[in-house]
This record gives structure tokens, sequence and C-alpha cells, in this order.
């Protein structure tokens, strides 16, 4: 694997479904960082990494891994990537023991030695079989599974969701441990935006198969916010200083993309920081054409 | 594909113990029937229905049990992979296409190694049990079996490849067989027309038993006194040709990506 600066690179990337097109979607996950490709169901999220991994062939554009061409460089990616899905694909008459020995003979690099590491810090049973496992016990024996051969890229759809807090948290610090090596990298799609907030170094928002914004997370958190203010306030401010409105009865929330920039525009209007939720809300809002939403 | 082969195994091995079972108790059965013509009631049947019987279970042993045997050693784990979407996740796996097909391939093929070793074996048994004439032919016909479940049934493993909906592709293999059923059945009642008209007799005439007689020698013997002594060769390069074919279309099928 030669040196590369970005683990992955999708440009103009295009898949057209009955009924759903992602439109030339392009973004880059720098090495050593997890970004978080964030959007609502349907967005494009699974078609993007599924895509990416090979799972279905895509319509138009280029995706390189390691700097190197999905297409042309296949089989040498697939050794150097782990996939983690919302579900477990494993049988589920399968156990973890028999597992490793499976896992031993497909990747060159897998430690059995890492992968009970792993079972074991997860209090996960050897001779169980998969159909006995919890959903929180399944994405644990996913996650062990897919740090137990040295992979380099991480790509999750989903794998979080349906977990409960604690367990979140537990593969959460997991993956801040997996990034304490700077080669490694991970592009985790969710649309809880709460668990990205806190691990995610950059993010993706992606709606109705087109990137609605991209970029680090600090610097999106830090430039956007929601202004608050009267309806009578809101009469004055341009549509252009705001990605979308929310209307309600005790007055109007906008989310502004240059905080530093409407706050000397309008000065004495009050503009909270914006979570990764708002953001998405709000943009997504704008992508249907709905500036102004009326909440009662 | 070691990994691969021992998921398939895995996978498979409630079935294959239950084949195994299933023919140790016939054995059982067999060696009841001996027993009984030695010792209990069979015994006392006279020598026409201790042959019938004798004949009987030697032929489903000989003939049956490898059926048996192969039937439920065969075996291909696509609906399972379908079902806990292990066929998109291999994708991500740095297997090809061809490994996954080969793999299903490799340990069928190992069971029908060992599968037919164990019916010439059975044969073997059968033949000391009821004090038969050891036929050296029956071995080839034991191992056409062998060769014609395994075509067979990769046949059908093709289809699960392609449609990846084991309903569906039962469905079309059942249209399939039976249309070479009707397909051949058809072609044969047309050859023996055919012929009947040549000769000048329709099949209702008191001719009709005797030109059949003919059809038979001048029609039928000839290529059959052929197949008998070159079948051999004939049935492998058929059964190996078929099978490669049902590989190829399998990795192409397994190839095709979803929707």
């Amino acid at each position: 694997m030669t040196d590369f600066e970005n683990a992955i690179e999708i440009n103009a990337l295009t898949k057209r479904f009955d009924g759903f097109t992602l439109d030339s979607v392009s973004f880059t996950v720098p090495k050593g960082s997890i970004m978080g490709f964030i959007g609502q169901n349907g967005a494009g999220k699974s078609t993007t990494i599924n895509s990416l991994l090979g799972i279905i062939r895509p319509d138009g554009g280029e995706m390189k891994v390691f700097g190197m061409d999905t297409k042309q460089h296949e089989t040498e990616i697939k050794k150097n990537i782990s996939a983690v899905f919302d579900e477990l694909p494993f049988h589920e008459q399968l156990n973890a023991k028999m597992l490793d020995r499976m896992m031993r003979h497909i990747f060159e690099n897998w430690s059995s030695e890492t992968f009970f590491g792993y079972l074991e810090r997860f209090q996960l049973p050897m001779k169980k079989k998969f159909k006995d496992f919890s959903k929180g016990m399944k994405m644990k024996l996913q996650i062990a599974a897919a740090l137990s051969h040295g992979a380099k890229l991480l790509i999750m759809d989903e794998a979080t969701t349906g977990l409960d807090p604690v367990v979140r948290n537990e593969i959460l610090d997991i993956f801040l441990e997996y990034l304490q090596d700077e080669d490694n990298s991970i592009l985790m799609s969710s649309h809880i935006t709460s668990d990205l907030e806190k691990i995610a170094d950059s993010v993706t928002f992606i709606d109705k198969g087109k990137i609605l914004l991209t970029g680090y997370k600090d610097d999106i958190l830090a430039s956007h916010g929601i202004l608050k203010c009267s309806k009578a306030d809101y009469a004055e401010i341009s549509q252009d200083d705001f990605i979308s409105a929310r209307v309600n009865d005790f007055g109007v929330e906008l989310l502004v993309s240059d905080r530093a920039a409407c706050e000397r525009k309008y000065s004495g209007a009050v503009i909270d920081p914006a979570t990764l939720d708002d953001i998405m809300v709000f943009y997504v809002n704008r992508s249907d054409n709905r500036y102004k939403k009326e909440w009662s | 594909m070691k990994g691969l082969i021992l998921k398939e195994l895995w996978l498979s091995k409630k079935l294959r113990i239950i084949g195994l079972l299933i023919y140790l108790l016939m054995f059982i059965f067999a060696v009841l029937v001996k027993l009984s013509l030695l010792y209990g009631n069979l015994g006392h049947l006279n020598e026409g229905a201790q042959k019938g019987a004798v004949d009987f279970t030697t032929a489903v042993m000989t003939f049956g049990f490898p059926l048996l045997l192969y039937s439920s050693q065969f075996s291909c784990q696509i609906a399972s992979d379908e079902k806990c979407r292990f066929r998109l996740y291999a994708h991500t796996l740095p297997v090809t296409e061809k490994q996954i097909v080969s793999s299903v391939y490799i340990l069928n093929l190992i069971s029908l190694a060992v599968m037919t070793l164990l019916s010439f074996a059975n044969y073997g048994l059968t033949c000391a049990i009821f004090d038969r004439e050891f036929k050296p032919m029956y071995l080839i016909y034991i191992l056409a079996i062998g060769g014609g479940m395994f075509t067979f049934t990769h046949g059908r493993y093709t289809l699960f490849y392609r449609f990846r909906n084991v309903k569906k592709a039962t469905t079309v293999f059942t249209v399939i067989c039976m249309g070479l059923y009707f397909g051949v059945a058809g072609g044969f009642m047309l050859w023996t027309n055919s012929y009947v008209e040549k000769r000048g007799h329709s099949l209702g005439d008191n001719s009709g038993e005797a030109v059949l007689e003919d059809f038979w020698k001048e029609e039928l013997q000839r290529p059959l006194l052929w197949l008998e002594s070159n079948g051999w060769w004939v049935l492998i390069l058929l059964m190996v040709g078929l099978s490669l074919l049902f590989w190829r279309l399998s990795i192409r099928a397994l190839k095709r990506r979803d929707n």
C-alpha cells in the first residue's frame, strides 16, 4: 500500500434507482480521522457506502480508498478494510470460535489473540450460537471481528442504531482507541448525531442523494448558529443570511451558516450554538425548499 | 477459501449427520432382513418369496443407499447466506466470487469421493451379507449415480445463485426438469410413431408387438450397445462438462450486483 493522504476519496459518485438518484456525491475522509456521514433514512448513506464497498455497482464517478481505485485494486483494498452493518451478517448457527477459524483463513493478518481479547473485553461467549445473542452482543461481535485483522479503514453503516446508550458509549470508546493509530480511519454513517458529535473529526450531510454540507465538525459547529428573534424581526432578515427558519408561537429560530457575520450584521440578536442535529434538520428543510417551517 | 469451505461444512453439518444416521438405520434394517431370513419369519416363506425379498433389499442397498447418501451430503448454503446477508458481506471480504462458488464445489467433490467409497463398501457388505456375486460394473453404476446427482444438484444451485431466492429457483428448476422430461418422452413417441409409419403399420395392429420388437432391434439396440461399451466416457464427459458450465454460470450469477 503506497502512502496516501486520504483514506477515502469519492468524486461525482452517481447511482440511479427507480425513484431515487445518488447525485454526484463527492467527499474525502482524511487519513487518521473519523468522518460522520449524516442524513435521514433514505438520504443515500447506505447507497454511498454500498457503492464504496462494491456491494452495488455505481453508474458513474470515481472512488479511491488508500489512494487506490476501488475497481482496479478491489482485493488489495478489501484486505485492509472492515465493514460493520446494522445487522449481523454471520449465520445464526455459528459461534465465535467458528467465526475465528473461518476468518483466520480469509484474512492474512487475522489475529485470533486480538479477536479473543475483544470477546473477553465485551464479555461475549465463545461457544454460544449467534442466534442467542442480543442486538448489543451482535454489534460488539461485528466490531470485534472488524478490528481483528489490522484493518486501516472501518466503514460503518448505521452500526450504533438501535443500541442502548451504555453499549453505544462503550463502542465509541473502542473507536477512539482504534484511532490512536494515525494510519487508521473511520467512515461512520448514522442519523444519531449525538454519537458523531462526540467522536467525529469531520462530517458530511447528505439528503435526497445530494451532499448538503461537508467539512470539519468543529469548523461547521463554530460557523453555524441558531439565531432567535421575534416574528417582526424575522421579516427584516434577508433570506440569503440563513439556511432555513423554524417559526413557532414564541418567535422564530433561524440557522445561520456564518455566525460571526450575522452577529455583526444583526447586532443585538441572540445566536446560540447549533448542534449537528439542528444543522441536519435546517438543511433538510432547505433542500425541501421549505425556507420557513411553521411550528405551532 | 478454506474459511469458506469450513463455513459450508458447519452449516450443513446437521443435514449430513441426519443422512448418515438414516443410512445406518437402513443398514441395520437390511441386516435384520438377513437375520429374519435365517432365523425369523422370512425364513418360513417359499423360495420365490424369499428371493424376492433378498432381491428387493439388495437393490435398495446397492442403488438406493447411494442415492440417499449423495442427496444428503451435497449442500449449498446460498439460501442461508441470503437470509443473514452474508452474500452482501462477502463482497467486503478479500474473497472472489470464484472462491465462494468453488468452496461449495470443492466440499461437494470431497463429499462425492467419500460417499462413493462408502457406497462401494456398502455394496461389498451387501454382497457379503446376502451371498451375492460381486459385479465390478455395479461400482461404475454407483459412481454414475453420484456423478449424476452432483451435476443435477449443482444445476439447481446455479439457479439459486441466479435468482437468489430458493422458492423461485426451485420453481424454475422444476419447470426445466418437467420440460426436459416431456421433451424426451415426446421425442421418443415421435420417433416410434415415425418408425411405425415407415413400416406401414399402426401400433394397434396385431403385428404391433412384432413392429416394436423390430424397432428395438433396428433403432434402439445399436445405440444402447454402443452406450454400454462407451457410456462411461460419454457420461464422464457430460457430467464434467455440465458441472463446469454450472460452475461458470454460478460465478457469473454471483458477480451480478443487486440494484
